[in-house]
C-alpha cells in the first residue's frame, strides 16, 4: 500500500497556511530541501513562516512549482509558453516573485526572472532603465550626470 | 517596481550583452562599481560560465584586419548590440606566433575569452589585455 502524499505547511506573511505536496517544494527550493533533509520540519506541528512573503505571491510562487514538479517532462516550447504566461504580471508582482524565489531559493524560478527583467531593459535608453527599475538615486553628482549626458548623448 | 537590491543586479547585468555594459555603467553609481567588481577570480568564472550558458553571440577575428566581430544570433530589434566590431591591433604582437585565421571566442559580457588548447585569455573590452590561466 502506498503512502498518502506527504504534505507540509507554508505561511504567509498575512499568517494564511498552505498546504503543499513536500515534494513539490522539496525539488524546488532549497531552503525547504535542507529544513527537511536535516529534520528541523516536524509534520504533525511545523509550519515554514515565511514572513516576508505575502499570500498573493506565495500562491504563485506554489503554482510555478506545482506546475513544473508535474509537467517536467513536457517539451521545451510547451514550458515556456506557460511560463512566459506565468510571469504575465506588473512590476510590483515581478520584483514580489522575485523576492520570494530569492528568500526560497527557486533557482529555475530566479533564472526565469533574471533574464525576464534582463530583457525588460536589454536595448533600452538610459532613461528608461532608469524609470523601469525605478532608480531614483542613481548616485551621480550632477556633474557626472552631465558629463555622462554630454559623452554618450546616445545613451540618453 | 521597488529598486533591486545590490546584491541580485550582477545576477541581471551578467546576462547582458557586452556592448550594453558600456551603457548600463551609467545608470546608477552602484552599476558603475559593480562593472569592476567582476576582477575578482571568483567572479570572472562566473561570468563565464554564465555568458557561454546565457548569450547566443559568436566572436570572431580576422588576422589581417586585425578587429573582432561579434555577432548576436538571436538578434532583437530594439538591441543595438546585434553587431559589434572592436579593434584588437593591440595583440597583434602577444599573439602573432600562433595566429590561426579565425578564433572563435565566447562573449561572457564583460570581456572576451580567448580560448586556445594552452591557455585562456581574457580580453577587457576597454582594450587592454591579460592573461586569466595557463595551463601546461
Amino acid at each position: 500500500m502506498g503512502s498518502p502524499l506527504k504534505k507540509i505547511m507554508l505561511c504567509s506573511s498575512e499568517k494564511e497556511i498552505f498546504s503543499v505536496e513536500e515534494q513539490v517544494m522539496v525539488q524546488h527550493s532549497v531552503i525547504i530541501n535542507n529544513m527537511i533533509e536535516d529534520g528541523s520540519y516536524n509534520y504533525e506541528e511545523s509550519k515554514i513562516p515565511l514572513d516576508c512573503v505575502d499570500s498573493k505571491t506565495l500562491k504563485k510562487v506554489i503554482d510555478y512549482c506545482t506546475y513544473h514538479t508535474h509537467h517536467h517532462n513536457d517539451n521545451q516550447e510547451d514550458l515556456e509558453a506557460w511560463d512566459a504566461q506565468f510571469l504575465n504580471v506588473d512590476s510590483n508582482g515581478l520584483y514580489d516573485l522575485l523576492m520570494a524565489a530569492n528568500y526560497l531559493e527557486i533557482r529555475n524560478l530566479l533564472d526565469l526572472i533574471y533574464r525576464t527583467i534582463k530583457n525588460m531593459i536589454k536595448g533600452k535608453k538610459i532613461d528608461e532603465i532608469r524609470r523601469i527599475l525605478n532608480i531614483k538615486d542613481h548616485g551621480f553628482t550632477p556633474e557626472e550626470e552631465e558629463q555622462n549626458r554630454k559623452e554618450y548623448p546616445h545613451f540618453y | 517596481m521597488s529598486p533591486l537590491p545590490d546584491d541580485l543586479l550582477p545576477e541581471i547585468l551578467l546576462r547582458l550583452p557586452v556592448k550594453s555594459l558600456f551603457r548600463f555603467k551609467c545608470v546608477s553609481k552602484s552599476w558603475l562599481s559593480l562593472k569592476y567588481s567582476i576582477s575578482d577570480p571568483h567572479s570572472e568564472k562566473k561570468h563565464f560560465e554564465l555568458g557561454a550558458a546565457c548569450t547566443h553571440r559568436v566572436m570572431v577575428i580576422a588576422p589581417e584586419a586585425l578587429h573582432a566581430l561579434s555577432i548576436d544570433s538571436e538578434p532583437s530589434p530594439q538591441d543595438d548590440s546585434t553587431s559589434d566590431k572592436m579593434e584588437m591591433d593591440f595583440l597583434h604582437h602577444e599573439l602573432e606566433p600562433c595566429f590561426d585565421p579565425f578564433f572563435f571566442l565566447f562573449d561572457p559580457a564583460e570581456g572576451f575569452f580567448y580560448l586556445r588548447e594552452m591557455f585562456l585569455l581574457k580580453i577587457i573590452v576597454c582594450g587592454t589585455h591579460r592573461m586569466v590561466s595557463t595551463k601546461t
